[in-house]
């Protein structure tokens, strides 16, 4: 496996979990301390440190001290890979629908050469 | 060995044709037309596409790249308002793998001679990345390496 794909690999691992994604979610909106994440997710606070490990290791989300708390925040350019994916998925359909523009507009042509 | 995982995602495709909803409806709906601008690779090889648009049709494309790995879409449609909506679901497998599962809303507004279309895909991205082509290469580069292993030991 790739680096790369290595990367994407954790990546996946770290989002397929929906107390993760809830994470995740809750930190899109700005940085938070494990306290703020666990609350309102109704989560122990043991696990949530659990969930933001995995996230860390999937390089979802960096965290650093401020103070005597430590606060998690995303990591920016970790979506930037599953970006990629949407994209190469939105690329083959705007070259289809570059091809559905041609055709409709050889019919335009073909039309008006008959009238 | 790529770990089971689910992603979802939704992303928006807008886009304005210069024919009527009509013409552009009558490209998504008919199978000649459709095949002509969704089946269509330059050096891609069809091996099969059927379109059976009504509520509960179904739509198959079947087309091995030249490399000859398969990439096959299957879809079921479960809306259809001529000219204006059409909703359908569909899978996305290369290979033998599973890449994605997506619900589809494509719209259409009339602008004058125009029209304008809303293509909205709601998908599940399944088990890790989906270029089938790294994973390939992955695998290869890999079967390279315990290759030249073996040599070495002998």
């Amino acid at each position: 496996m790739s680096p790369a794909l290595a990367t994407l690999d954790r990546m996946f691992h770290a989002l397929g979990d929906p107390s993760r994604l809830g994470i995740v979610e809750r930190l899109s909106r700005g940085p938070a301390s494990v306290t703020e994440l666990a609350e309102p997710l109704d989560m122990a606070l043991p696990s949530a440190m659990k969930h933001l490990r995995v996230l860390e290791q999937g390089r979802l989300v960096r965290s650093s001290k401020n103070g005597r708390v430590r606060v998690y925040s995303l990591e920016p350019r970790a979506l930037a890979a599953i970006d990629r994916w949407v994209a190469q998925r939105r690329a083959t359909w705007n070259a289809h629908f570059d091809r559905l523009d041609r055709l409709l507009a050889d019919d335009d042509n073909r039309s008006s050469q008959r009238r | 060995m790529t770990s089971r995982s689910t992603v979802h995602s939704t992303f928006v495709i807008e886009r304005e044709f210069a024919a009527p909803a009509p013409r552009v409806f009558a490209a998504w709906s008919d199978e000649s037309q459709k095949r002509r601008w969704f089946a269509c690779h330059d050096d891609w090889s069809m091996l099969e596409y059927r379109l059976d648009f009504r509520v509960g049709g179904r739509e198959l494309n079947a087309q091995a790249r030249p490399d000859g790995v398969v990439h096959r879409f299957e879809a079921r449609y479960f809306d259809i308002i001529p000219d204006e909506r059409i909703v359908y679901a569909y899978a996305m497998r290369i290979g033998d793998a599973n890449i994605s599962v997506s619900l589809v809303t494509v719209e259409l507004e009339r602008r004058r001679a125009k029209t304008a279309m809303t293509f909205t895909e709601q998908v599940v991205f399944l088990d890790g990345p989906g270029d089938v082509d790294e994973r390939r290469e992955g695998t290869e580069v890999g079967l390279t390496r315990l290759a030249a292993q073996l040599d070495a030991l002998e």
